[in-house]
């Protein structure tokens, strides 16, 4: 292992064509991951969190920057290129039924990665199968059901166990617990936390839900029409949120004894096909000032962080 | 509590197997509640617990043939609605009794102009001109906060964002000027923001027009802000009840305990683990045990909860819980 940090992303910038249009999903995004660490990735629908995600997977293709694991580049690499590093790079869903192939059995499904990634055959394949279900919660001998005869939860968990199966270091995890209920996401959360504890994996941890943030990641990145508009250690982001985008999604989340905060223009985010020009928040900021419609805003690096606003630094 | 508006007694839902062999589920058992005018009421549980069913057995929407009511009054306005006969229902469903779903695209016809859709309710049960109708739904829309109305009306559904399609549902529902809105899920598509804006809304229109909402949802954040009143849902059953601010302050039942210290909250401590509900809920379409059906997932479990389920039992602040462990041994 080299000093290097697990995950670190430079500059990174995902492009798609739409006819005659092009469509920045993602801008000039940085930061660093740590083995042991999870980064929250927040913002609302359609911000470009997912697309970065997947970007960082080599799922997508960029159009610039950098992607290095442990100093080792991933960007611009072929899917041949990839496969010393697929193992050490892995990706979980939201939505497990879209991912886990409903004629293959549990053991199958979570074996699948041992034979393909370490060749394990027979005895030694099904005790490491039974091994993974026991370490995500799940009933080994529940191991020759099919997916449908699993709940949402017990699903979420066959699609951790596979990922888990080929020892990764970076785990990326796009709201994983969006689709369950609040009982069973809480199971599933505390599963990532104590195998974050155990194995020391890095992850990058994509939901919209700041609660779950809050429970969960050591840093956040708040992401806003594809741009990266604060990054901060979690408790600072909570306590004081720097960049007005940041408070008003904390300030919108609804909670007991406190009516949340709505704007009162009925504000929305503008079309990522069209971002308006200057900072791309001043239309919906309420701190906003003549020069944030003109001025485009640059990262300003501030302790453990960043904030891109005008009227910070 | 005032003026009821909606007074459901011993309601009781039952969906038939969709297969020959299967058994009969009791999806709602035995559920009472009310909803005072101008009042805000959270129906809240996990997926599967019966709160949209519940809505659906109201509004006389139950699947059919398989689903149906098999016992229980629900008294509206004065009046025994599983009492009226189809003609009389379907006049208070969609116009005293309004609804709102989570999503509206599947409540709008995508080929129909926005307009067009608002009009064809008001034209149809009260014979309003079509320029009259139009003129309605155009300061409807500014109120429920879509701006420039009028072009919105000529907008198809496809053309508007997730938020001003759920505004525009408001507003259909507000044509009839409901005594009752029934709102499942309504914010649980949207983002935060637009979410919040959303129930403000919700919020405004029952202070401005005395209408009384019943929200149904699984988000107890959303309940804890927008709500007088919370219901607690579990297997079908009410299984606690009261002012949002008590029950949630200091909740009487184990599940309600359970379901707050599950849900991660932006205010709590940085980084505290959630305390899991280990389990899952009882199927109800076995043959249902004699004892509490949440004892197995009981963290407060005792020998007497096996053998019988414990009555809904309401004290004098307006709460009521059913469980067996008595109250003052609970903390």
């Amino acid at each position: 292992m080299n000093g290097a940090p697990l995950l670190s992303v430079r500059g990174l910038s995902v492009d798609f064509a739409l006819g005659e249009a092009r469509l920045r999903a993602v801008d000039r995004v940085s930061f660093d991951l740590e083995a042991g660490r999870t980064l929250a990735l927040v913002g609302e629908s359609g911000c470009g969190k997912s697309t970065l995600a997947r970007a960082i997977a080599g799922l997508l293709p960029s159009s610039e920057g950098s992607v290095q694991l442990r100093g080792d580049e991933l960007l611009g690499l072929s899917r041949r290129g990839w496969r010393p590093f697929r193992r050490r790079v892995q990706m979980v869903f939201q939505d497990p039924d879209a991912s886990l192939n409903p004629r293959m059995n549990a053991s199958s499904l979570i074996g699948e990665p041992l034979v393909v990634h370490q060749g394990l055959r027979g005895a030694r394949l099904d005790e490491a199968v039974c091994e993974l279900m026991e370490r995500v919660g799940l009933d080994p001998a529940l191991r020759t059901r099919f997916p449908h005869a699993f709940s949402g939860g017990q699903r979420q968990r066959i699609g951790i166990a596979r990922a888990l199966a080929v020892e990764p270091e970076l785990l990326l995890c796009d709201e994983v617990t969006s689709a369950l209920d609040v009982s069973i996401q809480a199971q599933i959360l505390e599963l990532l936390r104590g195998l974050q504890d155990q194995l020391g994996l890095g992850i990058l941890f994509i939901t919209h839900d700041l609660g779950v943030v809050r429970h969960l990641a050591h840093d956040v990145a708040v992401m806003y029409l594809g741009e990266l508009v604060e990054r901060a250690p979690a408790d600072r982001l909570f306590a004081e949120p720097s960049h007005p985008y940041s408070r008003l999604l904390l300030s919108a989340v609804p909670r007991v004894g406190h009516r949340p905060a709505a704007q009162a223009d009925g504000g929305e985010v503008p079309s990522p096909l069209a971002p308006p020009p200057g900072c791309r928040f001043h239309p919906r900021c309420v701190e906003g000032v003549e020069r944030c419609a003109r001025e485009v805003p640059e990262e300003i690096d501030v302790a453990e962080g960043i904030v891109r606003c005008l009227l910070r630094g | 509590m005032s003026e009821r508006v909606l007074r459901v007694e011993d309601l009781s839902v039952r969906i038939e197997p969709d297969r020959p062999g299967g058994l009969p589920v009791r999806a709602v058992d035995g559920v009472s509640f009310e909803v005072g005018r101008g009042e805000v009421v959270g129906l809240v549980g996990e997926s599967g617990c019966g709160k949209t069913l519940t809505s659906l057995a109201l509004l006389d929407l139950l699947p059919r043939p398989r689903g149906r009511i098999t016992s229980g009054r629900i008294g509206f306005e004065g009046r025994d609605l599983r009492a009226l006969s189809e003609v009389e229902r379907r006049a208070v469903r969609g116009q005293e009794m309004a609804m709102i779903f989570q999503d509206p695209m599947t409540s709008l016809n995508p080929y129909l102009r926005i307009g067009e859709q608002l009009i064809e309710g008001t034209m149809w049960h009260s014979g309003t001109a079509r320029r009259v109708a139009l003129a309605r739904a155009e300061s409807l829309l500014t109120r429920v906060g879509i701006p420039d109305a009028a072009d919105r009306l000529r907008a198809f559904p496809h053309e508007l964002s997730g938020g001003m399609r759920q505004r525009v549902m408001i507003a259909m529902a507000l044509l009839s000027d409901p005594s009752l809105l029934i709102a499942d899920e309504p914010t649980t598509a949207l983002d935060v923001t637009t979410q919040a804006q959303i129930l403000a809304l919700l919020s405004d229109l029952r202070a401005e027009r005395g209408m009384s909402v019943l929200l149904i949802t699984h988000d107890l954040g959303v309940v804890g802000s927008a709500c007088d009143r919370v219901l607690v849902m579990y297997a079908g059953r009410i299984v606690e009840s009261g002012p949002v601010d008590a029950v949630f302050g200091d909740p009487a039942h184990p599940y309600t305990r359970a379901l707050l210290r599950a849900t991660p909250r932006v205010d709590g401590p940085p980084r505290e683990a959630l305390q899991s509900l280990e389990g899952l809920p009882p199927r109800l379409d076995a043959k249902v045990t004699a004892g509490c059906l949440f004892a197995p997932r009981c963290d407060r479990v005792r020998s007497d909860c096996w053998t019988a389920e414990p009555p809904l039992v309401a004290d004098e602040q307006g709460r009521a819980r059913r469980c067996w462990v008595p109250r003052e041994e609970f903390e």
